[in-house]
C-alpha cells in the first residue's frame, strides 16, 4: 500500500481528493504543509524538490520507497485502493471519464465565480455569469446522472465522487444558495452524502452549505490583491524561472526570499538614462483616454500630442496561440503580463484583444512606449513575458498604422475579420 | 408482503451472528428469536438485538438519540405499514411515500446505510420486482435506493438474484 509525504500549501482542495482517497484505502499520508517543512513558494522553488518535482507544482507526493508523483489526479489514483478506481476496465474509465470532467468542466467555471468572493481574483461581471451558466449546465448533467444512481460509478463511492464532490466544494460553501440549487435535487442528496462520509469528513471537517451567496468584496479586494498578487505573479514566475533557478542553483535560496519583498533596489537605475525627456506627457493622455470617448476625443488628443522623437508604436503578436484554451484563461495571462510589468506603467499605454473563441483563440495588441527600442529589454524586471510576443514596429506617419490605432484604441472595427472575445488595457 | 422471518435470517446472516432461530406467531405474525437460550419479541428489538451481538452499533444509530429514534421509527413502520398491507393500493400507497421519502436522501437515514435500509429493502423487494419498468422509473428514488442496497455485500441471499434496474430512464415525463 502506498504510504509517504504529501507536499501541499493548507486548506488545498486538490490535495483534499488525494486524502479523502487515502482515508478510504488506508494509505498512510503524512501532510507536509507547514512551516518548517513546507512554505509555499519557499519550499517547491528550491532546488531540491525541484529535482524530485521539476514543475515545483503541489500537491506533490513522494513515497516512502522513493516514488514521486504530481498531478492531484495521479496521486489519489495512487494511493487509493481497487474501489475507488473502479474495479474493472469500464468502470475505471467512467472514473476517468468523470475525474476529467470534474476538472476541465467545473473547476474553471468554479474559480472564475468564486475567487472574485473570495477578493482573490478580479470581479468581471460577464466572466461570473458565464461562470453560473456554466456551472447551471454542469449541475444539469450530473443531476440527470444521479437520479438513477446513488454514487456517479457503480453503487460505491469511488475516485469518480471524489473529485467531483472537491471540485464542487467550493461553490457549494460560497456560492450555491439554497434558491440557486434547489432545482439540482439529486446532486444536492449526492454531495451531502458524500461529505457526509466518515472518510470525508476526516478531511473536510463539518461542510456548511451555502446560505446565502458571496458577492464580490470591493474592499476585500483592495486589502488582498496587494499582498495576493504578488503571490500569484511569484507562482506563475515560479513556473518559468525554475529553469533559471536550476541553472544559478548556487544562490536560489536566497533569491526566493528576496522575492517576498519588492526588489526596490534594482530600480535604482532609471532604466530611461539615456534618453532625453519626452514632450509628451502620458499621464495626461491615460487621464484623457479613461475619462473621454476614445473615438471623438482621446484618438485626436493622442494623434496631436504623440512624440515621436521620444515614443514608438509596436504591434504585438502572441507566438503560441495553439497553446491557448479559453478565453477567460487567455485573459489571465494578459493581465498576468500586465501585473509583473506594473513598473513599466509610467511609460507606456497598450489596448490587447483577445480574438476568437475557447481553444481556437489569439492575442494581440497595440502599444506605445518611451524610446525607439522593445522597452522590455531597459530592465530585468520587465522581461518575464514579453519573450512570448512577437513584436514589430509600426511607422506612425502610416496611414495602416493609425487605422490600427484606432481599432485598438477603440476596441471597434473589423480587426482583419476577427472577432473580438475581451480586450484589456494597459494604462 | 413479506417474510418476516426470512428477513430476520439474512439479517443474522448478514451480519454473521450464528445458531439463530426465529419463528412467528401464526396469529399474531410476531417473530421471536432464540439466540445463546434468550428470547427476544418483535422486529425492531430483534433486528437491535442481532446487530449488537454482530458489534455492528453503527446500524442502530450509534450513540445518537436522535438517530436511534429515526430506526425504531423507521423499524416500526416497516412493521404497521409494510408488512399489514393487505391490497395492490395499500403497497401503492407505501411505495410512492418511500419514494418521496427518499428523493431528498440517499439512506433512510441520510448519508449512511442503518437498520431500516435493510428491512425496508427486505420488505419491499418482493413488491419491487413485481413492478414494470415504466413503475419503477416512476418510483425512480425508491429504485435508486433499492439497488444501491441490494448491491451490498452479503445482503442478499447466495440464491437470491437481484432485482432488475435500467440505469437510463425510457420514459419521457412518468418520474414523480
Amino acid at each position: 500500500m502506498a504510504a509517504g509525504k504529501l507536499y501541499t500549501y493548507p486548506d488545498n482542495f486538490r490535495a483534499f481528493k488525494i486524502l479523502i482517497a487515502a482515508q478510504y484505502s488506508g494509505a498512510k499520508i503524512s501532510l507536509v504543509q507547514d512551516p518548517p517543512g513546507f512554505k509555499f513558494g519557499e519550499t517547491n522553488k528550491s532546488p531540491e524538490f525541484l529535482s524530485k518535482f521539476p514543475l515545483g507544482k503541489v500537491p506533490a507526493f513522494e513515497g516512502n520507497d522513493g516514488v514521486c508523483l504530481s498531478e492531484s489526479n495521479a496521486i489519489a489514483n495512487y494511493v487509493a485502493n481497487s474501489q475507488l478506481r473502479g474495479e474493472d476496465v469500464l468502470s475505471q474509465s467512467q472514473v476517468q471519464m468523470f475525474v476529467n470532467f470534474a476538472d476541465s468542466e467545473i473547476l474553471p467555471a468554479a474559480c472564475n465565480w468564486v475567487f472574485p468572493t473570495l477578493g482573490i481574483m478580479q470581479y468581471n461581471k460577464a466572466n461570473t455569469e458565464r461562470a453560473k451558466e456554466d456551472v447551471k449546465k454542469a449541475l444539469g448533467f450530473l443531476n440527470d446522472t444521479l437520479k438513477t444512481k446513488t454514487f456517479l460509478v457503480g453503487e460505491r463511492v469511488t475516485l469518480a465522487d471524489i473529485s467531483v464532490a472537491c471540485s464542487l466544494l467550493l461553490l457549494y460553501k460560497n456560492v450555491l444558495e439554497p434558491q440557486f440549487r434547489a432545482p439540482f435535487t439529486n446532486v444536492n442528496r449526492w454531495f451531502t452524502t458524500l461529505v457526509n462520509q466518515p472518510q470525508a469528513k476526516a478531511v473536510l471537517g463539518e461542510v456548511q452549505l451555502c446560505v446565502k451567496m458571496a458577492q464580490f468584496d470591493a474592499k476585500k479586494f483592495a486589502e488582498l490583491s496587494g499582498k495576493k498578487d504578488k503571490k500569484k505573479d511569484e507562482k506563475k514566475e515560479s513556473k518559468k524561472e525554475s529553469k533559471k533557478a536550476e541553472a544559478k542553483a548556487a544562490k536560489p535560496v536566497k533569491d526566493s526570499e528576496e522575492d517576498e519583498q519588492p526588489p526596490a533596489p534594482k530600480e535604482k537605475k532609471d532604466p530611461f538614462a539615456d534618453l532625453p525627456p519626452p514632450t509628451m506627457d502620458m499621464d495626461a493622455f491615460k487621464r484623457c483616454y479613461s475619462n473621454n470617448d476614445s473615438l471623438t476625443v482621446s484618438l485626436p488628443y493622442f494623434w496631436e500630442k504623440f512624440d515621436k522623437e521620444n515614443y514608438s508604436i509596436w504591434f504585438s503578436e502572441y507566438l503560441f496561440p495553439h497553446q491557448l484554451k479559453l478565453t477567460f484563461m487567455s485573459c489571465n495571462l494578459v493581465g498576468g503580463m500586465f501585473q509583473r510589468l506594473d513598473k513599466m506603467r509610467k511609460h507606456s499605454f497598450a489596448s490587447v484583444i483577445i480574438f476568437g473563441e475557447d481553444y481556437k483563440s489569439t492575442i494581440s495588441g497595440l502599444w506605445f512606449w518611451r524610446g525607439q527600442n522593445l522597452i522590455f529589454e531597459r530592465c530585468e524586471d520587465w522581461n518575464v513575458d514579453y519573450e512570448s510576443y512577437k513584436w514589430t514596429k509600426l511607422d506612425p506617419d502610416d496611414p495602416k498604422t493609425k487605422n490600427m490605432v484606432k481599432e485598438y484604441f477603440t476596441c471597434e472595427g473589423d480587426f482583419d475579420g476577427k472577432t473580438i472575445a475581451e480586450s484589456k488595457i494597459y494604462k | 408482503m413479506a417474510d418476516i422471518k426470512q428477513d430476520l435470517k439474512a439479517l443474522a446472516r448478514f451480519l454473521d451472528v450464528k445458531g439463530v432461530k426465529v419463528n412467528v406467531n401464526s396469529e399474531t405474525k410476531v417473530p421471536v428469536l432464540t439466540l445463546n437460550g434468550m428470547t427476544v419479541t418483535g422486529l425492531s428489538s430483534v433486528a437491535n438485538y442481532l446487530a449488537k451481538t454482530a458489534g455492528r452499533r453503527d446500524l442502530i444509530g450509534g450513540n445518537d438519540a436522535a438517530e436511534r429514534a429515526a430506526v425504531s421509527q423507521w423499524l416500526e413502520y416497516r412493521v404497521t405499514e409494510i408488512d399489514r398491507c393487505h391490497s395492490e393500493k395499500d403497497v401503492s400507497t407505501v411505495l410512492k411515500e418511500l419514494n418521496s421519502y427518499l428523493e431528498t436522501r440517499t439512506f433512510f437515514l441520510g448519508e449512511r446505510v442503518t437498520l431500516p435500509d435493510l428491512l425496508i429493502m427486505y420488505g419491499v423487494r418482493s413488491a419491487v420486482s413485481l413492478l414494470t419498468f415504466q413503475e419503477k422509473e416512476k418510483f425512480m428514488h425508491l429504485s435508486r435506493w433499492c439497488d444501491n442496497v441490494q448491491s451490498i455485500e452479503g445482503v442478499l441471499q447466495k440464491q437470491q438474484t437481484p432485482v432488475f434496474f435500467v440505469k437510463n430512464p425510457l420514459y419521457a415525463g412518468v418520474q414523480s
